[in-house]
């Protein structure tokens, strides 16, 4: 009995140690994120985005949306990409091979024509069946394609790109109307240094409902599993990501919102079709080619809300989601585990990835070891049912804390959401523990399990049900 | 054996820290929409000709601080007639108030806000910069027109952005701009001709464009075929024409755009053969211009779907098929 104890010993120990450890980056990453966000804020309060929209020197863009059986919202995030304010863009939606009426919606919504178009080559990608281009907007082009994937998509949408920066989206999110000018905002600072933008995305059941007039995202779901999520995003980009951007070690571009200088991406031989999702790995690929090279380089985070996007409804579909996620990590990090404390990746190998895998990789692994040591003690009665409970509170308060961080953050910078928003969001952060992670942690055992067994599946989870119209 | 009271001590302490830091978010919200609020008000009332003889500081620097309005401007200058001196020793300092106090001086219309500008342009960090930049463009006087050139010839702000700024005066400068065109930094030349575009029917702007296209530097020669393009006349085609052969493909691709842009029909059949040429972008180019000459550049489009070249039959048939309306599967090659 005593082994079994001294075992329950060294689990709680090395479980309390990684609380302390995973928290305590959590923390400095924090510190890091209100530094940036406070000088973002400094500039912002002096530069004015009315010179930007109306100069004809500023950079033109290239949309690149590639959408699979999005015949609910396909209409929706096409308007929201063409309602776009910026002086000169276009929009390349890919159809990528969907079997329900995408296609059809947008030849309807959008009065499509079929035209001849030459380009150019330059990555490999499924066969073309058609392009069009619509008569009511000139700069919409939609390219109708055999399945091969979202990669395979974004590297057929490169192939047709005219413009200097493209920006990958999904094609289930609706653009807020200021999100590239906020994006190339940042890019226009030092086009030659500045190679990425991304942004933060918010969460919706329906986003097509979730912007205002303004065209800027103003609503919460109503929806408690919703709310749970938006906090999530909220957390993993206000409390990190603005953090790794002061650092120069921005890991994810979010495949929702992705600017790329397009000479970079053909530098790097464009999206990578062999992972399972694309945009982790080509933020990797990007930092490691120019780590390798020796060029100074940035990629950034933006601090404003650049969209809203469909997140999953009910549980099973965000288990399917976020088990993918956890299979992505995964393969990324271990596909690039070589730049783990290498001088040469700097900041990325010393400080990025070893953070990503403290606080990605390994951590169902501590979780569910955390779960079973504290009921395991409460059993063997070296832990006092009082003591579990208010260790539990004091995990919850904590989880409090970093969602209000990022509430704060994010109210900061934009003040979009109405004031019983953000008390709401304040609220639940603490529950978070106890009613969403659990499902996330299962989400991360079962997406590793997967990822053990070499599933490279996307399980797509299936559209949330609007009302007929 | 972790004691009870250290487990309740933690969970305290975090309890009160995530309470504080709600009441961070709630307070520092409800102050920011009641600042907001107030500026407003306070802007209103002094566009509708309140006096601010008798308003505290602290309003006063809320207003002039703020978004710009007629009401800025005047808080601004009662600002500057009461505390002028203090003003002028923030805007010395090297902290983030510099910036603030520098907009409300030359709001207020303080003489020595220029002079203080150029100083903080000389030993500013890189935001007190991109503010100068800021608080110039509100101002539409020949001496903000002189700073900002300034700062688009000495290179302290990036230049794109300084461009971006002076693009809506860029009218009102054309003779110096002109002088700029000139320059000696290739950098510099090549964003005066990028901004003589706005003002390409002033006189000297062609002759500026001319000059600079047999510019040594690429970057230039292709702002000068941008220019040449904007200018909208047939008149410049014998200066487009060595362009079109020149050996930067950007360059290329510009004249070969600047010649449907002044729709100089006697080149259709130069730029039809740049359809072959081995850069995609002057390939892109050359079909965009083709199409913006109409009839003739459907003829030269329609001789070049025999030649020898895949690229070029491609791209005819694009353009011959862009012309009649029609679409037909085509083999893609590039």
């Amino acid at each position: 009995m005593s082994a079994v104890r001294d075992v329950l010993q060294w689990t709680v120990t090395v479980c309390v140690g990684y609380v302390v450890a995973v928290y305590g980056a959590y923390g400095v990453m924090i510190a890091y994120s209100m530094l940036e966000e406070r000088l973002r804020r400094r500039r912002r309060t002096i530069e004015s985005l009315d010179r930007v929209r109306a100069s004809p020197l500023t950079i033109p863009v290239s949309i690149i949306a590639p959408v699979y059986n999005e015949a609910p919202v396909v209409a929706a995030s096409t308007r929201s990409f063409l309602e776009i304010d910026y002086p000169e863009y276009e929009v390349i939606v890919v159809n990528d091979g969907s079997t329900d009426d995408t296609l059809s919606v947008l030849q309807n919504e959008f009065d499509l024509e079929p035209i001849e178009h030459f380009y150019r080559r330059r990555y490999e990608s499924g066969p073309i069946r058609g392009l069009y281009r619509s008569r009511m907007h000139p700069n919409l082009i939609v390219i109708d394609k055999v399945n091969g994937g979202k990669a395979d998509s974004l590297n057929c949408g490169l192939n047709l790109a005219r413009y200097r920066y493209v920006c990958g989206v999904d094609g289930d999110t609706i653009l807020s109307r200021s999100c590239l000018l906020n994006g190339m905002r940042l890019a226009l600072v030092d086009p030659q240094r500045i190679v990425g933008v991304t942004g933060h995305i918010a969460i919706s059941s329906r986003p097509e409902d979730a912007l205002a007039k303004d065209g800027e995202p103003a609503k919460l779901d109503s929806r408690p599993l919703l709310v749970f999520q938006h906090c999530d995003y909220l957390r993993a980009f206000f409390n990190n990501r603005l953090g790794w951007t002061r650092l120069n070690t921005m890991l994810c571009a979010v495949g929702a919102f992705q600017i790329w200088r397009s000479d970079v991406i053909e530098e790097i031989g464009g999206f990578s079709t062999t992972f399972t999702c694309e945009d982790i790995e080509l933020t990797f690929r990007v930092h490691e080619h120019f780590r390798r090279t020796g060029r100074p380089y940035e990629i950034v985070a933006l601090a404003d809300t650049v969209g809203v996007t469909e997140g999953p409804d009910t549980v099973r579909k965000l288990v399917a989601q976020r088990e993918r996620w956890q299979r992505v990590i995964l393969e990324t990090v271990v596909s690039y585990r070589r730049m783990v404390f290498r001088r040469r990746y700097g900041t990325v190998g010393f400080i990025g990835v070893p953070f990503f895998v403290l606080s990605e990789v390994i951590a169902p692994v501590f979780e569910l070891l955390a779960l079973a040591a504290l009921i395991a003690s409460v059993a063997l009665h070296t832990l006092e049912i009082e003591q579990a409970l208010l260790t539990l509170v004091a995990l919850a308060l904590m989880n409090g804390l970093m969602t209000s961080a990022a509430v704060l953050l994010e109210d900061r910078t934009s003040r979009a959401y109405p004031l019983r928003d953000l008390v709401r969001l304040i609220v639940l952060g603490p529950l978070d523990l106890v009613i969403y992670r659990p499902f996330i942690v299962w989400a991360r055992l079962k997406g590793t399990w997967r990822y053990l067994r070499g599933d490279q599946g996307w399980h797509k989870f299936e559209r949330n049900a609007r009302p007929a119209t | 054996m972790v004691p009870t009271w250290l487990i309740l001590s933690a969970t305290a302490v975090l309890l009160g820290l995530w309470l504080a830091l709600a009441a961070w978010v709630v307070g520092a919200r409800l102050a920011h929409d009641r600042r907001i609020r107030l500026r407003r008000r306070d802007a209103g009332q002094l566009a509708d000709g309140a006096d601010p003889k008798r308003w505290s500081r602290r309003r006063l620097w809320r207003t002039a601080d703020g978004d710009w309005a007629p009401g800025a401007a005047a808080a601004a200058r009662e600002l500057v007639s009461r505390d002028g001196r203090r003003l002028r020793r923030l805007a010395n300092r090297q902290d983030h108030r510099r910036s603030h106090a520098l907009r409300v001086l030359t709001r207020g219309g303080s003489p020595f806000a220029f002079r203080l500008l150029r100083t903080a342009l000389d030993n500013g960090d890189a935001d007190v910069r991109a503010a100068i930049v800021a608080i110039a463009t509100e101002q539409h006087t020949p001496s903000a027109d002189e700073l900002l050139l300034q700062v688009l010839i000495d290179g302290s702000h990036p230049r794109s952005r300084t461009a971006t700024e002076l693009t809506p005066r860029a009218r009102r400068l054309v003779p110096y701009l002109i002088d700029l065109s000139d320059h000696t930094e290739a950098e510099v030349r090549y964003w005066a001709l990028m901004l003589l575009r706005d003002a390409s029917d002033k006189p000297g702007a062609k002759a500026a464009a001319v000059r600079c296209s047999t510019d040594p530097s690429g970057t230039v020669r292709s702002a000068a075929a941008r220019l040449l393009g904007a200018t909208r006349v047939a008149d410049v085609q014998h200066v487009l024409r060595p362009l079109l052969t020149d050996e930067i493909f950007f360059v290329r691709s510009h004249a070969a755009r600047a010649v449907g842009e002044i729709d100089a029909e006697n080149l259709a059949g130069d730029v039809a053969a740049l359809l072959a040429d081995t850069s995609w972008w002057v390939r892109a180019a050359a079909k965009e211009s083709l199409l913006l000459l109409g009839d003739n550049g459907l003829e030269a489009a329609t001789e070049m779907l025999q030649d020898a070249d895949g690229f070029a039959r491609d791209g005819a048939r694009e353009v011959v098929s862009a012309f009649r309306r029609e679409a037909r599967p085509l083999e893609l090659v590039g």
